[in-house]
């Protein structure tokens, strides 16, 4: 599926994040517990995934999540914006994580670790 | 951090993106390179993410608009005058000129008004067009040994220029004309492989 975002009727296809890249899988990742602003942000991702993104990153990620219906900016708090993930956004994101599990279950399989 | 060298940088950095982004992101970005730089994150990593994410904010909005039609126009130009586009490679002789460059081998005097106006058909510029109808006229043979014909925009972000060098002097066979582009890449026209009457015979101003 390609990530060409809403459909014609108005839904997502599977996987829209599939070629979005990993910035915004984190970034829609730490958001799904509520939402935060962009230094939260990077401070949650470098907890949860060990990888520091770069601010020039965070912000493209950002821009381009927002124009996907992924996430909606809230009132500015003082000079930082807070992000929300939607629920268009939210859905994506299962999609994404069901293709990454599938893709994860084949791979140990391979391996022969075991299926999951 | 006011008024260090780091904060500078980052200043610069962020005034290389649209002022549309910097209007919604600007303070904020401001205050996370502080918050990050504090934390011990090096000055040169938040610099060089908000130079790649400024250059790429402007390659989404703008190129996309201008750069690609200025390169299929020298696609289409290199196609038109006959030329392979295997040989369009890095064989540019060393001691050509630095920067990146079209060289372009006038095989004979015979055919030289037909391969120079081949490669100058892919300006657009006036001075171009001019020192065409120059060598038109017969005039060619009074150039310098190495004479700036021209300085094209043939698009907002990419400026062509033309040079002529005549070697030897007095004729124009093994002369080399080269295209310069700042900031493309190093590559070589040899007209002297490709018959001059394949070559296009549009006449500059036409």
């Amino acid at each position: 599926m390609a990530a060409t975002g809403r459909e014609p009727h108005g839904g997502y296809e599977q996987d829209v994040l599939r070629r979005a890249g990993d910035a915004s899988v984190l970034i829609l990742t730490s958001l799904a517990d509520g939402p935060k602003h962009g230094y939260a942000l990077l401070l949650d991702i470098k907890e949860f995934a060990g990888l520091r993104l770069g601010p020039g990153t965070l912000y493209g990620a950002l821009d381009r999540l927002e124009g996907l219906g992924l996430i909606e900016s809230l009132p500015a708090e003082d000079r930082r914006h807070p992000y929300r993930i939607t629920s268009a956004g939210a859905i994506a994101l299962r999609h994404h994580l069901d293709s990454l599990e599938r893709v994860s279950a084949v791979g140990r399989l391979r391996l022969g670790l075991g299926g999951v | 951090m006011p008024g260090t060298p780091r904060t500078r940088m980052i200043e610069v950095a962020l005034r290389c993106y649209p002022r549309r982004w910097r209007d919604h992101h600007g303070d904020e970005a401001i205050e996370i390179a502080q918050l990050l730089v504090s934390d011990g994150v090096p000055a040169l990593f938040v610099v060089g993410s908000y130079l790649k994410g400024a250059a790429r904010e402007r390659l989404i909005t703008r190129p996309s608009r201008r750069l690609l039609p200025a390169v299929g126009a020298l696609l289409v130009g290199a196609s038109l005058i006959g030329v392979p586009l295997v040989l369009l490679d890095s064989s540019t002789p060393a001691s050509a000129a630095s920067g990146n460059e079209v060289v372009a081998m006038i095989s004979s005097h015979q055919h030289a008004v037909e391969q120079l106006e081949s490669v100058l058909s892919c300006t657009t510029s006036k001075s171009a067009s001019w020192g065409y109808r120059h060598l038109q006229a017969g005039m060619a043979r009074s150039w310098p040994s190495t004479s700036r014909c021209g300085m094209a925009r043939l698009a907002p972000y990419v400026r062509y220029q033309v040079h002529v060098s005549l070697e030897p002097r007095d004729a124009l066979t093994g002369s080399l004309c080269r295209c310069t582009t700042p900031g493309g890449r190093r590559s070589s026209l040899d007209l002297a492989r490709s018959p001059a009457r394949q070559l296009p015979s549009r006449r500059m101003g036409d």
